[in-house]
């Protein structure tokens, strides 16, 4: 492991004055220094502990804190390489028809990119490598999307060529299933599927349990850890509510995608997460503690958890991007200077930024770039939480692709939770475990939940309620009568016709 | 869909929410409830704006006893608030100074006292003029800029960035502009008084012919120290108000281009009504302790 981070007692700390009393939570040692506890809250080890909560005089916090906060694995090359897969990472929770609908679904335009991977995406125009826990979820739908797209025999050798080098982990019964799609006179369906099933059942864990489509069927607490909670929370601004007793928990590890029309308070969830703002009503809570009961110290400290992209990357401006990146690290004293340099390459590397970017300003970078920076700036401190607030937004479709491929390894890491907030259905498919649409108030009935839909992506289209279905089709169906209220005409079934707005709002009650 | 009857097609009171829009129609209040309302709802805003900036100068004076601001984070202000200003109010005490010179000359030699002129010149510099223009000055120059500054990095999300990052954008932008307000503003007072004092001298000597000896002879007698001091101290409070009432602005800005617009243009106006009214408070509370001190001071001009 590298020494990055590390921090010698016997150095000087800082210019600025420290003071000399904790920087935490009630309960901690009022002489450990602000730093201290800092570094302790942010580099949490995988299972959540704090390593470094324990005093310390003699350096040892230091340095137990620095050895937890190894170097980021370097994020391969963006598009020419494979996102990178081992048995120690599984892909998240999905079961093995969600999969076959995540990649059925993913309808990017066609890319002019070289893969060299044999296995390179047959199934779907995204010309994408394709990972060892996708080749091992081939799947009876599947099998049929690869039928039906044609493919040739040499293809379907090479996806089976493929699966075979993986031999420790892919059992013989995936090369069967190949076997069996090779040779269309034989009962292909059926076949694969008997063969599928057990490795299918293999590779179940119960974090798919958190991705069932029904949401009232939550994981108890004792199977996963609850990151973020919330309940019954309302949130008003002045007399507009945004947000109407919403209630859901997001358990570590999973990814979550946030939909919903503009205004219907996707961000103010955000931000309220992160202890931005608080609710006028309910309680939202991290790790089952109270946002709104921590003191301002405390929810400093945990904030240093969460990682935010903001919408249009919130990159300081009058900063470099060296200093933007390097910012919450010399604030938190999480790495020396003398290290920040080869610290910042390579988060900036991570997200495929040029070394000479770091001089820049943010003016200078296209709106892609300033996004890939907004993530390095927030990977910088091995966030527990990633918030991603449209990520894709006003981004090029390329430029959209690359950003959801960020997202994916980003959230590769099975110990972070990841929250995006999006429009783009296309980062839906392909980042989302579970998908939570809200609606706007405006638009609800009174006793109507505010969650339209809670559960996995692949439920998205077929869902009952039209509403959900116009959303992810993009369709504006009645909504289009708004554009002009001249248009509502006379009600056929009344003979009524509504009244201008105008005329409402000039109206006087009679006397 | 909830359609609304037109009153042509029936009588009955018109209620509830306009179905595409969802909002309900309100009826204007009579004239007197309606004054009474907007009487209320000032009164009622003025206490939360007074109670904001209270909370406001109260975090600040916090962060800064917990954490006073880095060298780093000084640094580039010192620079923009410092050097960048020092030629604007150089160049306004020097003018001032020579207005005041040109001004009172008449009235001086109808008098016979022209000689005197280098006292109430240089008196009216160190004790008023110079740092209650030395502070419009940099309320126009630094104030404004920095609520706009502000005003943009809220609106553009950079302050909850920084709180995202898990540091107190209090600490980190109000507290640093806070500290070089206040440090550096005495300093360009000095600068204006100078200059002014030259620019002075430079008319009467120059342009009026008053002898050089006179002037600084009188200038010397009626110009203490205790007036330099006043001036200085004044201005420790006028770097307070700038520093504070731009950067509360900035942190309230509402959001677009008329709001930042809108931010910069309240701090000035703030910060010049709150320089004028803590100038007469200082002022008189100066006199009245410095008379209270020394009650022997008598001296006369004429």
């Amino acid at each position: 492991m590298s020494d990055k981070g590390k921090r010698s007692s016997d150095e000087p700390q800082d210019e600025g004055w420290e003071p000399p009393w904790s920087f935490g939570v009630e309960g901690e040692p009022v002489d450990t220094p602000a730093w201290e506890f800092s570094e302790a809250e942010a580099l949490t080890s995988e299972d959540g502990d704090h390593p470094a909560s324990d005093d310390s005089d003699d350096g040892t916090v230091h340095e137990a804190a620095a050895s937890q906060f190894p170097p980021f694995p370097l994020i391969v090359p963006i598009i020419e390489e494979a996102r990178p897969a081992t048995e120690e990472t599984p892909k998240e929770p999905q079961t093995i028809e969600s999969r076959a609908s995540r990649v059925r679904k993913v309808d990017p335009p066609e890319l002019d990119i070289q893969c060299e991977d044999p296995c390179d995406l047959s199934i779907g125009p995204a010309p994408r490598s394709m990972t060892r826990e996708e080749r091992d979820s081939i799947s009876k739908p599947e099998e049929s999307l690869l039928l039906a797209r044609n493919l040739t025999q040499s293809e379907l050798e090479s996806i089976k060529k493929s699966a075979r080098q993986d031999s420790e982990s892919l059992s013989e019964p995936l090369n069967q299933a190949a076997e069996a799609v090779s040779s269309p006179s034989e009962p292909v369906v059926d076949d694969a599927a008997e063969v599928v099933a057990p490795v299918a059942a293999k590779e179940e864990k119960p974090r798919i349990e958190a991705v069932r489509p029904d949401p009232q069927a939550e994981p108890s607490d004792g199977e996963l850890e609850m990151m973020i909670e919330f309940e019954d929370v309302t949130k008003r601004f002045r007399n507009q509510t945004v947000l109407r007793d919403l209630t859901f928990r997001i358990p570590r590890g999973q990814t979550v995608c946030l939909i919903g029309e503009s205004g219907c308070g996707k961000t103010v969830n955000l931000k309220l997460m992160i202890g931005l703002i608080r609710p006028d009503k309910g309680r939202v809570s991290f790790k089952g503690e109270d946002l709104a009961r921590m003191n301002e110290k405390k929810i400093t400290a945990t904030r240093i958890k969460f990682g935010f992209l903001f919408q249009m990357a919130a990159l300081f401006d009058s900063m470099s991007i060296y200093d933007n990146v390097a910012f919450g690290l010399r604030e938190h004293r999480l790495v020396d200077e003398k290290d920040m340099p080869d610290y910042i390459r390579e988060r900036l590397t991570e997200v495929g930024l040029p070394p000479g970017v770091d001089s820049k300003k943010p003016a200078e970078l296209s709106g892609g770039q300033r996004k890939r920076v907004g993530l390095a700036r927030a990977l910088a401190l091995k966030p527990e939480v990633m918030l991603y607030d449209e990520p894709t937004t006003g981004l090029d479709p390329i430029m959209t692709d690359i950003i959801n491929e960020l997202i994916l390894q980003t959230q590769a890491d099975k110990s972070r939770s990841g929250i995006i907030v999006t429009h783009e259905m296309r980062t839906v498919t392909k980042c989302a475990d579970r998908v939570i649409m809200l609606y706007p108030i405006s638009r609800l009935e009174p006793d109507e939940p505010q969650i339209l839909y809670d559960g996995p992506a692949t439920g998205l289209e077929d869902h009952p309620d039209p509403r959900v279905r116009q959303f992810v089709r993009g369709e504006a169906g009645e909504r289009l009568r708004e554009l002009n209220p001249d248009r509502l005409g006379e009600d056929p079934a009344t003979g009524i016709v509504p009244m201008d707005p105008d005329d409402i709002m000039n109206a006087r009650p009679p006397r | 869909m909830t359609t609304i009857e037109t009153p042509a097609a029936s009588t009955k009171p018109l209620t509830g929410t306009l179905p595409q829009t969802g909002v309900t129609p309100v009826h204007e209040p009579g004239l007197i409830r309606g004054g009474f309302e907007a009487l209320g709802s000032s009164v009622l805003e003025l206490l939360v704006f007074v109670g904001n900036m209270t909370l406001f100068n109260l975090s600040a004076m916090r962060w800064l006893a917990y954490r006073p601001p880095r060298w780093r984070n000084l640094k580039p202000l010192f620079y923009a608030i410092g050097v960048a200003s020092t030629w604007v109010v150089g160049m306004t005490g020097c003018f001032i100074g020579m207005v005041l010179a040109v001004q009172s000359y008449h009235s001086f030699r109808e008098m016979g006292l022209e000689t005197r002129m280098g006292a109430v010149i240089n008196v009216t510099l160190v004790k008023e003029l110079g740092p209650v223009l030395a502070a419009t000055m940099l309320a126009g120059r630094v104030g404004s800029a920095m609520a706009a500054e502000l005003g943009t990095m809220r609106v553009t999300e950079q302050i909850d960035a920084l709180s995202a990052l898990g540091t107190n954008p209090i600490q980190v932008l109000v507290v640093p502009r806070l500290v070089t307000c206040v440090l550096l503003i005495p300093l360009l007072t000095i600068i204006a008084d100078c200059l002014g004092i030259v620019g002075g001298y430079l008319i009467s000597n120059e342009l009026f012919g008053i002898d050089s000896y006179f002037y600084w002879y009188y200038t010397s007698k009626f110009v203490a120290l205790s007036d330099l001091v006043a001036g200085l101290f004044k201005s420790i409070f006028f770097g307070y108000a700038i520093g504070m009432v731009a950067c509360h602005r900035g942190f309230h800005s509402r959001a677009g281009a008329e709001g930042v617009g809108r931010a910069a243009t309240e701090a000035f106006v703030m910060s010049f009504v709150l320089i004028l009214f803590i100038d007469l408070v200082i002022g008189t509370a100066w006199n009245s302790l410095y008379r209270s001190w020394y009650p022997d001071v008598s001296e006369s001009l004429f």
